[in-house]
C-alpha cells in the first residue's frame, strides 16, 4: 500500500477526491481534538470544534500554499480555534470542579493522580501559554515547527515554553504534584 | 564557573534545555557541576524531569476518537462543492499522446522546417552574401529568440538521481527544462516568490505514469520516478533580479539545493 504525504492528499482533495480528505481527517482528528479537548475542558465542545474546524479545513483547502506542510496549516488554525474560543467564553467546566471530581476517583495510582494534577495544573495556564506546551508535548511538534504553525518568532517560543514550565511546576507543588512520587 | 553568576531565569532555562537534550557536553558538565553545589537547583532539576516525564507521556494518553462521519455529514449537508481549483496552473500529463498534439507537433514541425529551409536556398541563391567584414549579428539574434537569455544550468549527478535543470528568460516568461532521472521516487521542488513569478504551464514531455507534478503560484513539486524531462514556464512578473531555488528531496530530506538568478541585467 502506498502511503501517500500529506501534500499529495491535499492536492488530490483540490481536484475533488473526497477519499484523500478521509484520510486527512484519519490522520489528523485524534492529536486535534485532544489539543482542544485540553484548550477547552469540554469533550462536548472539543469535539464540536474539531468537526468545525474540519469543515472549514475542507472549505479553505483550494487556497491552501504548497509551500507549507499541512500539519502546520491545521495546527495553526486549531490554534486560533481555541485560542478565539478561549477569549470569548469561559471555561466550561470551572477548574475547581475537576479538582473536586480528582478527589471522587476511587484510590488511583500515584501515575494517574500525577497525570491528573498535570492536567489540572495545565487548565490554569494562560491559554497562550497552554496552547504551547500542548502543541510541543502532545502534537509532538519541535520548536521550529511550533514556530511554523504559530507565527511567534523561535526565541519567544523557546521562552515562553521555559516559563510555562516554571509556572506548571510552581503550580504543581501547590497541588502536592511532588509529593505522589 | 559561569552558573554561580545565572539567574533563576536562566538556571531554569539550562534546566529545561538539559531535559530537551538540547545542552553541548560542555554546557551539560557545567550544569551537573553547578547542581552539585546547589540542592535548591538540583530539586528544581528533579521536579522539572518528573513534570518533563508527565507530559510526555501525555501523547501516550490521548484519547481516541473518530469524528470521521459527522465531519462528512456536516460537509455534505452544508452543500460544499468540491473546493476550488487553483487558477494559472495546469498539469498536463501525457500531454503528447494526445492525437490532436501528435498532428500539430508534425504540421508546426513541418512548415518551420521547410521555412528554414526556403531561408538557406534564398540566401544562397541570391548570390549577394556580401564580405565578411560587412557582416553584423549572429543568426540567433536577440529578434529570433524573443530576447530570451539564459539565467543558468544546475547539474547534480549521483547513483540515486540524476537532475540537469536549464533556467532562461526574457522580460515576460521564465522558461525551466529539467531532465529528471530517479532510480527511486525523489520529490524536486521549485520555489519563488509569488510576487515575482506565476506558474504558467507544466509539461511532462516524456510520459511516466509514475511522476506526477503539483503547482501552486509559487512552488511546484514534481514527485520524479525514473527519466523524465519537464517543460516549466513561469510569468516573469517583473525586471528585478530574483532568485528561483531548486532543491531535491529523497525520504523528505534534501540531498541537493541550489538557487539560479534570474533578471540578471
Amino acid at each position: 500500500m502506498i502511503i501517500k504525504d500529506d501534500n499529495e492528499l491535499v492536492y488530490e482533495v483540490i481536484q475533488g477526491s473526497i477519499s484523500s480528505f478521509e484520510v486527512l481527517i484519519d490522520r489528523y482528528q485524534k492529536t486535534i481534538f485532544n489539543l482542544m479537548l485540553r484548550m477547552v475542558n469540554d469533550t462536548e465542545t472539543a469535539k464540536d470544534l474539531t468537526q468545525d474546524l474540519f469543515v472549514k479545513a475542507y472549505e479553505k483547502i483550494g487556497g491552501f500554499n504548497f509551500k507549507f506542510r499541512f500539519f502546520s496549516w491545521i495546527y495553526r488554525m486549531a490554534f486560533n480555534m481555541a485560542i478565539d474560543w478561549n477569549r470569548k467564553r469561559q471555561p466550561a467546566c470551572p477548574i475547581e470542579m475537576v479538582e473536586s471530581r480528582l478527589s471522587d476517583t476511587p484510590e488511583p495510582n500515584d501515575s494517574e493522580i500525577r497525570s491528573n494534577l498535570l492536567h489540572v495544573a495545565l487548565r490554569k495556564l494562560d491559554p497562550d501559554y497552554r496552547v504551547l506546551v500542548l502543541l510541543k508535548y502532545y502534537c509532538g511538534l519541535s520548536y521550529q515547527e511550533i514556530q511554523e504553525t504559530t507565527g511567534i518568532p523561535l526565541k519567544k517560543v523557546r521562552s515562553r515554553l521555559f516559563i510555562a514550565r516554571e509556572q506548571l511546576r510552581k503550580g504543581l507543588i501547590v497541588n502536592d504534584f511532588f509529593e505522589h512520587d | 564557573m559561569i552558573f554561580l553568576n545565572m539567574t533563576d531565569k536562566l538556571i531554569i532555562e539550562k534546566i529545561c534545555r538539559d531535559l530537551d537534550h538540547e545542552l553541548n557536553a560542555r554546557e551539560k558538565a557545567d550544569l551537573a557541576v553547578y547542581l552539585a553545589s546547589n540542592p535548591e537547583a538540583a530539586q528544581i532539576y528533579q521536579q522539572q524531569a518528573l513534570i518533563k516525564k508527565q507530559l510526555d507521556d501525555g501523547q501516550a494518553s490521548m484519547i481516541e476518537i473518530d469524528l470521521k462521519k459527522d465531519i462528512l455529514n456536516k460537509i455534505a449537508m452544508e452543500g460544499y462543492k468540491q473546493p476550488p481549483k487553483k487558477d494559472g496552473v495546469r498539469i498536463v500529463p501525457g500531454f503528447l499522446s494526445r492525437p490532436v498534439v501528435k498532428f500539430g507537433f508534425t504540421f508546426v514541425t513541418g512548415f518551420f522546417l521547410g521555412f528554414l529551409i526556403f531561408s538557406f536556398l534564398k540566401a544562397d541563391l541570391s548570390g549577394n552574401s556580401g564580405q565578411t567584414d560587412q557582416m553584423k549579428g549572429t543568426f540567433y539574434d536577440s529578434k529570433s529568440t524573443g530576447g530570451i537569455k539564459n539565467a543558468g544550468v544546475l547539474q547534480y549527478d549521483n547513483p540515486v538521481a540524476k537532475a540537469l535543470v536549464n533556467v532562461r528568460y526574457s522580460t515576460t516568461m521564465v522558461e525551466i527544462t529539467a531532465e529528471l532521472n530517479s532510480s527511486e521516487p525523489v520529490k524536486c521542488n521549485f520555489q519563488f516568490d509569488y510576487n515575482n513569478f506565476n506558474v504558467l504551464n507544466i509539461q511532462n514531455v516524456s510520459v511516466n505514469s509514475q511522476t506526477t507534478a503539483l503547482a501552486s503560484g509559487n512552488f511546484i513539486q514534481i514527485n520524479n520516478m525514473g527519466e523524465n524531462k519537464f517543460l516549466i514556464y513561469l510569468a516573469n512578473k517583473n525586471a528585478l533580479e530574483n532568485n528561483i531555488d531548486f532543491k531535491i528531496m529523497l525520504n523528505d530530506s534534501p540531498i541537493f539545493q541550489n538557487s539560479v538568478q534570474v533578471n540578471k541585467d
